[in-house]
């Protein structure tokens, strides 16, 4: 029985539009298993994101239940808060904005310290600022360089010294390479790697790039309006992908090997708006399958065999 | 683990400069501003060292000596008591700028919360606090200081007092309008994700990262209050005689025009350099804090 | 062997700032071929706009300045060129593509009146005759053309993409620069894009410069390609050479960075190590020799020249010389 970290069950965020309801998440559900990393991927406005920011109640839930270590978190109260905030911590997709121009790399990496008043001396707080740059790979002499006078791998390195310092045991990376040039992101990637070895965390993986996904997760999760499509071990989500979207997202990655024959499958048109979607399947008008049966109900996860799930009215 | 200890060195690094340097540099080429900026600094200095500067005290009455020209024991005139005109302005710039600095102060520090706390909650506190700003505003700036100064009575506080509230909306509306684009920056959601309390994010990030505009109105404010309050001592609503605000000077200086035309004017220019010197810097301000206007 | 549409010969670019002097292109040598298409790979300041720029001399400037080399388009020097000719030959023979799909047009103006002004401009047609022209190329790109009284808003990300790619085509350019067309877009829409591109490629002559970060992008639409680093090529050659066979240890280090799918073994990425230097600060000699992991002494002391070690194959490296 793995041990399960985070409980999600019918998770939703409705925002009010002018338009009407937007279902940014729409009833989603998946468990993440401590130390290991679930991918969660999707294209922009697939509401992959507002999960990741519901999950550390950024935002708070519309309905469902997100229980951390079995406790559900929109019971916390601002006590209870503040200790889930030393236990879960977000890296940001975009290395210059989520730096504070105005604070030194010291400053940046040792806020969480202060607020959460973890060491008394500023002695003992430089120590350990020290040693989570050394552990992100920041160079020592960067320690009072502002964010401005280090390029973007370096400063989502210390948005993720930042994220580490207090010890946290779960992590939400949303989209944390995707502003990185391919060199910088595979370092970054593999500091991932090597952080969740050293101090064993268990990683949300946001991405919109399943080829990135695919070097770090154990399991993925593909979402598509608000809802999650198909959710099982990366292997089978990218060599044997059952949904449609999952297979034509696959097949759409530009790849670089040359012998590949690989049939490519072309989705017409764009992601349809997430305000009142009408009661179908997500994907309907999309679909190069679609039947009679996807316009007359909704399709719902389920789970098609041990450890696999599936959002396809075809393929129960 | 550490990457980096593998990255190479690049040669010699670039001159890195902060933001405020880069600001500087960019406001000493700027010839105008920097005149208005010696400009202010030498005013300062005057007001700060009036008692050494100044030839004589500011009530100091010399009978014999009265509505007497520029000459060289006074080198400005003297007014219908007799008492040195120079050494009145140059005392009088002690109030002056302190009017100045203080109802400026005052805008800043109150508009600057009420206007952070109506970005940051949005809603109904962002109406609350902002159409109350807007209520202010309406009332034409020189008759709200009138009345609320002949409420409380003539005297140099009430002046400030009155001149700080009307200042409070401007200050509100840039800082409302500078916080709302910096609580866009994902630094802001990631002090939340730390667990920063509300106050600590718009005092530790949002106002510290809102200040450029802010400096800008600042300084164009100072110049704007001291007109207001000269403005109203000259009306009698401010400075009691016989403190030598330049406002006051400039109506006591009225009813001798044409016997001692120096009794007003020299006062006048002095508001008009003071005036003159904070725009010129306020102006360059903004032109070096604009990212656009980089070079 | 035809002759070249496009030859760029030894051509620096500098952007001179109070700053210092950013060397954003060093002595870069390419040649096009008509109908021919050719990705320019390298990451983020490697040269690869500034170098596109330059062939429609659009480098800003002040700060940016084209010091020497020469860029022949059909045989005559565009640098030579007077601001007029230039103007004549931007949009008409050598049209651009630029990332954004959302700022590139121009909110007011329905799509197909800007695409007839410019069929107009160049063309010294009516601006009715020109409406006609954008139908044809909207469809071109699988937009109705009844869509030409839409405006900008109306029209998807993916969806304005396109319309710019008809923009782009619509005069007939002999040669088209797309600088990242495809970044700002989701992975299916990109995929569609660059479905249309392939299938213009082979309907319409026209030469392609495709400037990307990604080398699956460039593969898809590219007969060549071109692997930029601190402003200079670094190795270029056919696709199927380059990919099966990379020469330079920068190349072999961005091929080892890219997380390949198709690669059930997860191995560990093999980034090269360190950062893409400064271009106000180039290394002497070889730009790439203190991050590469076979620098020898030589490297630091001279720039390598390009050797060509497989058919039109060229890499830049004391390694093969």
């Amino acid at each position: 029985m793995p041990d399960k970290l985070l409980e999600i069950k019918d998770l939703k965020k409705y925002f009010p539009t002018k338009q009407g309801l937007l279902h940014a998440v729409d009833g989603v559900n998946f468990d993440i298993n401590r130390g290991e990393t679930l991918g969660l991927v999707g294209e922009s406005g697939c509401g992959k994101s507002t999960t990741g920011r519901l999950l550390l109640r950024l935002l708070s839930a519309t309905g469902g239940e997100i229980l951390y270590e079995g406790e559900d978190i929109s019971t916390f109260n601002r006590k209870k808060m503040k200790e889930f905030a030393t236990k879960a911590q977000m890296v940001f997709q975009d290395p210059f904005s989520s730096l504070d121009p105005r604070m030194s790399v010291a400053d940046i990496i040792g806020e969480p310290l202060r607020v959460n008043r973890v060491y008394k001396s500023s002695k003992e707080r430089k120590r350990k600022i020290e040693e989570m740059m050394e552990f992100a790979g920041i160079a020592s002499r960067l320690i009072n360089s502002y964010p401005h006078e280090l390029d973007g791998g370096r400063r989502q390195r210390v948005g993720i010294a930042r994220a580490l310092v207090l010890n946290p045991d779960f992590l939400v990376l949303d989209e944390p390479v995707s502003a990185l040039d391919v060199s910088i992101q595979a370092q970054i990637l593999n500091l991932f790697e090597d952080l969740q070895d050293e101090f064993e965390l268990t990683y949300l993986f946001i991405a919109h790039d399943l080829s990135v996904v695919k070097h770090v997760s154990d399991r993925i999760a593909v979402m598509y309006m608000g809802q999650i499509v198909e959710y099982a071990d990366f292997d089978k989500v990218i060599y044997e992908p059952l949904h449609p979207y999952t297979q034509a997202l696959v097949s759409a990655i530009p790849r670089i090997h040359l012998d590949d024959k690989r049939e490519r499958i072309i989705l017409e048109g764009d992601v349809p708006s997430p305000v009142n979607p009408e009661p179908r399947c997500r994907f309907y008008g999309r679909c190069q399958e679609r039947k009679e049966i996807c316009q007359e109900q909704e399709a719902t996860l389920k789970e098609i065999e041990p450890g696999r799930f599936v959002n396809c009215l075809l393929r129960e | 683990m550490a990457t980096e200890a593998t990255t190479v060195k690049v040669s010699a690094k670039r001159k890195q400069r902060t933001k405020l340097q880069e600001t500087w540099r960019r406001l000493r080429k700027n010839r105008w501003a920097m005149g208005g900026l010696s400009l202010i600094i030498f005013l300062a200095l005057v007001a700060i060292f009036a008692n050494q500067i100044a030839p004589y005290g500011y009530n100091e009455q010399d009978y014999l000596r009265i509505l007497q020209g520029p000459s060289r024991e006074n080198l400005l005139g003297t007014d219908n008591l007799g008492r040195d005109v120079l050494s009145r302005i140059i005392h009088g710039s002690r109030l002056s700028l302190s009017i100045g600095f203080i109802t400026t102060g005052i805008g800043l520090t109150v508009g600057g919360f009420l206007g952070a706390l109506a970005a940051f909650y949005g809603g109904r506190v962002d109406n609350l606090i902002m159409r109350f700003m807007d209520v202010i505003l309406a009332i034409p700036g020189f008759i709200f200081a009138i009345a609320l100064v002949t409420a409380l009575g003539p005297s140099l506080t009430n002046l400030m007092i009155a001149v700080g509230i009307n200042t409070i909306p401007y200050f509100a509306r840039i800082i409302r309008s500078s916080v709302m684009s910096t609580k866009e920056n994902e630094f802001v959601e990631a002090a939340r994700v730390i667990g920063s309390s509300d106050l600590w994010i718009i005092f530790k990030h949002l106002i510290p990262n809102s200040l450029a505009p802010i400096l800008v109105q600042a300084t164009l404010r100072i110049g704007d209050t001291i007109i207001i309050a000269s403005g109203l001592s000259f009306l009698g609503l401010g400075a009691q005689p016989p403190l030598p605000e330049w406002g006051a000077l400039l109506s006591a200086g009225r009813g001798y025009l044409r016997v001692a035309w120096w009794m007003a004017t020299f006062p006048g220019i002095a508001i008009m350099i003071t005036v003159l010197a904070f725009n010129l810097l306020g102006d360059g301000l903004r032109d070096a804090l604009d990212p656009r206007l980089k070079n | 062997m035809s002759a070249n549409l496009l030859e760029i010969k030894n051509l620096h670019v500098h952007y001179i700032t109070d700053d210092g002097t950013a060397k954003a292109v060093n002595g870069i040598d390419l040649a096009l071929k008509p109908g021919e298409s050719l990705g320019l790979v390298g990451e983020t300041g490697a040269g690869k706009t500034t170098s596109a720029l330059s062939v429609l001399r659009l480098v800003p400037n002040p700060p940016g300045k084209i010091i020497e080399g020469e860029i022949n388009f059909n045989g005559e020097n565009l640098l030579k060129k007077r601001e007029r000719e230039m103007r004549r030959i931007r949009g008409n023979k050598i049209s651009m593509i630029f990332q954004d799909p959302m700022t590139s047009l121009n909110p007011v103006f329905t799509v197909g009146r800007q695409i007839a002004e410019n069929v107009a401009l160049h063309q010294n047609v009516s601006i009715k005759k020109g409406i006609e022209r954008a139908r044809e190329m909207l469809e071109l790109v699988e937009i109705p053309g009844g869509r030409v009284y839409d405006y900008p808003h109306e029209f998807s990300g993916g969806m304005r993409q396109r319309v710019l790619i008809a923009m782009a085509l619509a005069c007939n350019p002999a040669l088209i620069i797309a600088d990242e067309p495809t970044t700002a877009l989701d992975v299916t829409i990109q995929a569609q894009v660059l479905e249309i591109i392939k299938g213009l490629m082979e309907k319409v002559k026209t030469s392609l410069i495709m400037i990307s970060h990604d080398l699956g992008v460039v593969r898809e639409v590219s007969e060549r390609v071109a692997v930029m680093y601190a402003g200079q090529i670094v190795e270029v050659g056919s696709i199927r050479s380059v990919f099966q066979n990379h020469k330079h240890p920068y190349t072999i280090g961005l091929f080892g960075s890219i997380p390949d799918i198709d690669d059930r073994e997860s191995t560990r990425l093999k980034p090269t190590p360190g950062l893409m230097p400064d271009a106000m600060e180039l290394p002497e000699g070889c730009p790439f020799h203190p991050r590469c992991p076979e620098a020898m002494k030589k490297c630091s002391e001279e720039t390598p020249e390009s050797v060509e070690i497989d058919e039109r194959h060229f890499v830049s490296c004391f390694l093969y010389s």
